[in-house]
């Protein structure tokens, strides 16, 4: 049987650094007085402690990260830029969609894909221009506003992903009988070798979730601290 | 500071408060203390969760560790959001019987 006090393990480091002698002591006291089902009970409770304490822990990292300035920047850019890619998606994907034999890598939309790519870049680098501008003026200390400008590129890379894949995912599913006739997912399809043409597009989204908010957090960080030095010089 | 906006730790809150209003109190106490005047039995992990949440208000505040106890115990901010807190309670509760007591 598991000693329930064993369970003061499950709370995060920073809070058993400071509590876990007192939990351990009380939840020893009160083992000694109950019996199995009561001890179990204990368990149950101390679990569901911990899994609050996990999430508190949580709740107080992303206040602290949206009470800094540059942070809550980066998030109002990404916020912006992100709803203007969704409804372009839409827009290109749902009510203009391409030809059944169109493909991305066609040279007109290579062109096109290639300026929206710029035209993301060019934003990213503006948010840390503007953030570093903003700590500047508020006048913080040098450590901050030199890295305010790749805070808020970061800030800025991670919700624009994060909207624009919830977007993907919205658009590939509720309107799943007309992007399935794009040419290049037909083809992807095609060459998969799986047999449900939605699962493998929610799986492709699915493994993409897992990489490009990382990736546009990094790409966003770089941009906006080109952003920050281009506004210094 | 009130005790509202603690979601599942609001009732946990106010005994926990009632109880430090009797003086400063470890964890064990609490719980002991809890179970007496109210017949409620406090989970380690229910307390530990309301405790920091009223740390964090400043409604309660940790004294020096005996060992491996830490006593708590309430605050002058802690104490009068314990009082108007019961206050509103007390008149929900009289409005209530008196009507109750009405109807019979």
């Amino acid at each position: 049987m598991i000693r329930p006090a064993s369970l003061v393990a499950l709370y995060p480091r920073a809070w058993r650094r400071r509590h876990a002698a007192e939990l351990t002591d009380l939840v020893d006291s009160l083992s000694a007085e109950r019996g199995a089902l009561g001890r179990l009970l204990l368990g149950v409770d101390l679990a569901r402690g911990a899994m609050d304490a996990h999430l508190q822990q949580r709740r107080l990292v992303m206040r602290r990260l949206l009470g800094d300035l540059p942070v809550r920047h980066g998030v109002t850019y990404g916020a912006v830029l992100g709803t203007a890619v969704a409804v372009v998606l839409f827009l290109s994907n749902v009510v203009f969609p391409a030809g059944p034999e169109e493909s991305d890598d066609d040279p007109e939309y290579l062109v096109q894909i290639g300026i929206a790519y710029l035209v993301l870049a060019a934003v990213l680098v503006a948010a840390g221009a503007a953030a570093r501008r903003v700590v500047e003026r508020r006048g913080d200390d040098r450590d901050r506003v030199r890295w305010a400008g790749a805070k808020a590129g970061a800030a800025a890379g991670v919700v624009l992903a994060l909207i624009v894949l919830v977007a993907v995912l919205v658009i590939d599913n509720a309107f799943f009988a007309t992007v399935s006739q794009q040419h290049d997912k037909r083809v992807a399809f095609a060459e998969s070798g799986w047999s449900s043409m939605r699962a493998f597009v929610n799986m492709q989204i699915l493994t993409g979730a897992l990489i490009v908010p990382w990736a546009a957090g990094v790409l966003g960080g770089l941009l906006g601290a080109v952003g920050g030095l281009l506004r210094r010089g | 500071m009130t005790v509202e906006g603690l979601g599942r730790f609001a009732d946990p809150a106010v005994l926990i408060l009632s109880s430090l209003a009797g003086g400063p109190k470890h964890g064990y106490a609490l719980v002991k203390d809890v179970e007496e005047f109210a017949g409620v039995r406090l989970g380690p992990g229910t307390l530990y969760g309301a405790l920091g949440r009223l740390e964090s208000r400043g409604l309660v505040e940790a004294l020096d560790a005996e060992e491996r106890r830490r006593p708590y115990r309430l605050t002058a901010e802690g104490a009068a959001a314990l009082r108007s807190y019961l206050e509103h309670a007390g008149a929900v509760a009289r409005t209530g019987l008196g009507r109750l007591a009405a109807g019979t």
